[in-house]
């Protein structure tokens, strides 16, 4: 089926979602010290297979970053020192 | 139908003068009366600086309200906020679908029980500088450590309105916390202890 199989393998990251270790009830909005850590440093989401986290777990996060972009409490896109 | 337990998030104009700002969240609470409803919290977060501009205006001033009520009272809130020049934005969230009266005394209970342990809690460590004071004195001519402030600094300039306590409901014997002292642990985290954040990136 496939003539052609690309050597790269997709490396597995074996982190475990943070959320699910700590048991955390409720990711906030509102908690952006937390949320901060999931986005890059120009803003942008960071992708599940980087930070490890269960897809339950992404989804919310996904949720309340954007809740957290529109109530102006994260950036939508950050500036970086070249723009 | 059920009362639902509602968070708003709003974010108003930071240049508001202190009656103004009254104003506002008088005519909230007014109307979270009117409709039977219940007021939680208010809680004033203060002036923080904004992720982007808003309103070309680069800070903002933000309230946290909790509170239950019929989906129309909700309605009626949210559809004074539009009014409201000065309301930037809102966020309202539905925190519980089938709230009661008995959750209601619940969380209550709990948000006082919270608050007084806090009290007790910084009773006791002032208690204990005192007493470590004493000590010091007689032993050392070390200078004392200065109390740590326990309200992150404002920003000295620009105060037409002030940070206001948390507001209890009217019903509740409570005695006024002080403003880093809002219902809930992890809003507090987040919020107060950053006023003014001074990192541009995310």
């Amino acid at each position: 089926m496939h003539p052609r199989r690309k050597k790269r393998r997709t490396f597995h990251r074996r982190k475990v979602c943070r959320f699910c270790a700590e048991h955390t009830t409720d990711i906030d909005y509102k908690d952006i010290r937390v949320l901060r850590n999931f986005v890059t440093e120009r803003g942008k989401m960071i992708p599940r297979r980087i930070s490890g986290n269960c897809a339950r777990h992404q989804r919310r996060l996904t949720q309340a970053i954007k809740r957290a972009r529109y109530m102006a409490l994260m950036p939508y896109t950050a500036m970086t020192a070249s723009s | 139908m059920h009362p639902r337990r509602y968070e708003t998030l709003v974010l108003l104009n930071p240049d508001m003068q202190q009656e103004e700002l009254d104003q506002v969240k008088a005519k909230m609470t007014g109307i979270i009366e009117q409709m039977e409803g219940h007021l939680i919290t208010m809680d004033d977060w203060g002036r923080r600086r904004l992720a982007y501009p808003v309103n070309k205006q680069l800070r903002g001033f933000y309230i946290q309200i909790d509170y239950s009520g019929q989906p129309a009272m909700m309605a009626e809130l949210e559809r004074n906020m539009r009014i409201e020049e000065d309301v930037w934005k809102y966020l309202t969230l539905v925190k519980d679908k089938e709230y009661s009266e008995e959750k209601y005394q619940a969380e209550m209970d709990r948000l006082n029980a919270e608050a007084a342990a806090r009290r007790r809690e910084e009773e006791a460590e002032r208690a204990a500088r005192e007493a470590a004071r004493e000590t010091e004195a007689g032993a050392s001519a070390e200078p004392v450590q200065a109390t740590p402030p326990e309200e992150p600094a404002e920003e000295p300039s620009e105060e037409p309105i002030e940070a206001a306590s948390t507001e209890e409901p009217s019903e509740e014997p409570i005695e006024a916390a002080s403003t880093e002292e809002p219902a809930g642990e992890p809003i507090e985290a987040a919020s107060t202890e950053e006023p003014a954040e001074d990192d541009t990136v995310a």
